[in-house]
């Protein structure tokens, strides 16, 4: 009945009609830069930022997530029409959607995606409200050790799933760590790495890094190419699905839901673990593989759900530890941050409107997700018409009024200068960016509770081994890490 | 060297690594039982510069060659000079020049061949910065 009482609070926050409008605000953007080939759902957020200042806290973060679960949501669109992901993480949705529009049956993969995403939304936010308080209560259990090997399961999972060399990774990871030091020590209060410059006092702005990093670099790089613009001579076709697309369509969708909704409550999975997983899960249990890569419906239907499920499950370790997913949700958490919110097991119960609200909100917005994309999918695709070196200027402007206004700091700007110049490195030396960002964002809780953890322990690092917790959470790292590593990454696959 | 671009990645790790590690020495250490602000960067640098060598010592055994590819200079000179006048010029000039200022130099390879174009991107922007951060929501910024 908890639940049930809950929800209704989220549902009387999230159907005010400030809260739907922003979560409809939200979820347009999120379609419109999902559709967009060059913005990400980091760059969205990251220029959108300034609009939520003088917003409430829980108006800002549903518009802000209904621009996260808008874009992996629309990604898909672009990869089944064109072929292109709109989104990294629809990668997957192109090896059997395009060549589903190919022959003429792109109105079926757009309205089985719409469906299956919409259900494991509905999953999804169940998974949330079922599942936060009850992990928000255990982890209030949680001591300093249990929350620093938390942490590292977080970094060592997110590194050991990208799709190039793990020890790279993990150094990217240590990278961010490096970054996040930066500032004032908080057990001392002692200048770090500042160079005397007062600036950094506070640390490196993490707004700042993330535009440098995958907005900024981006640019530079795609501003050599020419991107194609897309021919948009692909019919959409029939929208409704044939019984046979549904009755292959169904289980998939279960299938995927299931996996996404379990991938995304780890720390430090993406939801492109989990659609990559469910596509590999659906060509196994198949009984004729052959027929993927060549339009079959079961490789657009279980990725999709996956992916949303997943994306929407990553609220769970966000909002309850305070661990966000990848590189867009920790720019989600800064966000909170902006507004004077410490994610953690304190949300829950000190902030039931939001936590609920925003709850209630993911749904509605999948809902209209769902009223948005399939009546409308001519209309967005016909957004890709808009040539990449019209857009670049204005996301470069957007971006940089971005970093300035979140501290009124020219000096931020600079900052995302600098790291779009260590971003397009990073680029050519093939090391992902996303584990420095998750490190950034962790490190002031990951060193805090480090220390803590050593002073309980009177200096004796072998405490991580021996609380219980701790011990089965790096376990649990390790055996996930050895399994992710022995799979083809889903860089890999594609490249085949 | 086989795979040169995780060579150069892992030397980039151990100068980062170096370059933190011969900073510790200004901050406290303190033991591992009460951590002074150097210890914290002191695991980190030592695990930099391992990671870093070992992937600069593994990439001699890459499973296949890989060369660092072509480096856009151009494209990122002209778009960091433009992020940097953006910001020297925000406070200073207002927003309308550090936008102008930004795209100019973010457009550099058709300025002169389509003055058009840019200036219409330039005004599109404008107008609509002005009207989003300015008047909509009063971002503290002048327009001039």
């Amino acid at each position: 009945m908890d639940i049930l009482q809950n929800l209704s609070l989220g549902f009387h926050v999230a159907l005010s009609p400030t809260s739907l409008l922003f979560c409809l605000l939200g979820a347009l953007i999120g379609t419109l830069v999902g559709i967009l080939p060059g913005i990400g759902a980091v760059t969205a957020i990251a220029m959108l930022l300034p609009l939520t200042f003088k917003l409430t806290p829980i108006e800002s973060l549903i518009m802000l997530s209904g621009i996260y679960y808008g874009a992996h949501h629309a990604g898909s669109t672009t990869a089944i029409m064109l072929n292109m992901p709109g989104e990294p993480t629809s990668v997957v949705i192109c090896m059997d959607g395009n060549p589903m529009a190919r022959q003429g049956r792109a109105g079926p993969a757009l309205f089985i995606t719409a469906i299956g995403s919409f259900f494991a939304g509905c999953v999804a936010t169940l998974i949330i409200a079922g599942l936060s308080p009850i992990l928000a209560e255990a982890s209030l259990a949680f001591g300093p050790t249990e929350y620093a090997a938390i942490i590292v399961m977080a970094l060592v999972i997110a590194s050991a799933l990208s799709a190039n060399s793990m020890i790279t990774t993990i150094a990217m990871a240590m990278l961010g760590l490096l970054i996040g030091v930066v500032g004032t020590d908080v057990s001392t209060g002692a200048p770090r790495f500042t160079f005397g410059n007062p600036h950094l006092a506070d640390g490196v702005s993490f707004v700042a890094v993330a535009v440098g990093l995958f907005a900024i670099s981006e640019i530079v790089s795609n501003m050599g190419l020419t991107i194609p613009v897309a021919a948009i001579g692909t019919k959409i076709g029939r929208l409704l699905p044939s019984r046979d697309d549904l009755m292959r369509s169904w289980k998939p969708i279960l299938r995927g839901t299931t996996l996404g909704a379990a991938f995304g409550v780890l720390p430090g999975t993406g939801p492109l673990l989990s659609s990559f997983a469910s596509y590999a899960l659906e060509r196994r249990l198949a009984k004729d593989p052959a027929r993927f890569g060549h339009g079959a419906i079961e490789g657009v239907a279980g990725p999709e759900s996956a992916n949303n499920a997943a994306a929407l499950t990553h609220f769970i370790p966000m909002l309850t530890l305070g661990i966000p997913a990848g590189a867009a949700m920790a720019l989600l958490l800064s966000a909170l941050q902006i507004h004077g919110i410490v994610p953690g097991p304190g949300v829950v119960r000190d902030h039931p409107d939001l936590f609920w609200g925003i709850v209630a909100s993911m749904w509605i917005g999948n809902l209209m997700l769902l009223v948005l994309n399939l009546p409308m999918v001519g209309l967005w695709i016909r957004l890709l018409a808009i040539p990449y070196r019209l857009l670049y200027p204005a996301i470069l402007v957007f971006s940089c009024i971005g970093v300035y206004s979140v501290n009124n700091s020219t000096f931020d700007v600079l900052i995302a200068a600098a790291f779009g110049v260590l971003g397009l490195i990073f680029k050519q030396l093939r090391c992902s960016p996303a584990p420095l960002a998750l490190a950034l964002i962790l490190e002031p809780v990951l060193e805090d509770n480090f220390r803590r953890a050593m002073i309980i322990s009177h200096g004796n690092p072998t405490a991580f081994v021996t609380h219980p917790i701790s011990l089965g959470i790096l376990i649990l790292t390790v055996a996930l890490a050895a399994f992710f590593l022995r799979r083809p990454k889903p860089g890999t696959l594609l490249e085949q | 060297m086989k795979d040169e671009r995780q060579f150069w990645a892992g030397m980039m790790f151990v100068a980062f690594g170096v370059i933190t590690f011969v900073q510790v020495p200004h901050y406290a250490i303190g033991s591992a039982m009460h951590m002074g602000p150097g210890y914290f960067p002191m695991l980190i640098a030592i695990a930099l510069v391992v990671f870093g060598a070992t992937a600069a010592l593994r990439s001699f055994n890459a499973a296949a060659p890989a060369a660092v590819g072509k480096w856009p200079l151009v494209p990122l000179a002209f778009v960091t000079l433009g992020v940097v006048a953006f910001s020297a010029l925000i406070e200073r000039a207002g927003l309308i020049v550090a936008t102008l200022c930004l795209i100019l130099l973010a457009c550099y390879q058709r300025v002169v061949r389509r003055p058009l174009e840019v200036a219409a991107i330039f005004i599109a922007v404008a107008v609509l910065t002005a009207a989003v951060f300015i008047y909509g929501i009063g971002l503290p910024i002048a327009l001039w």
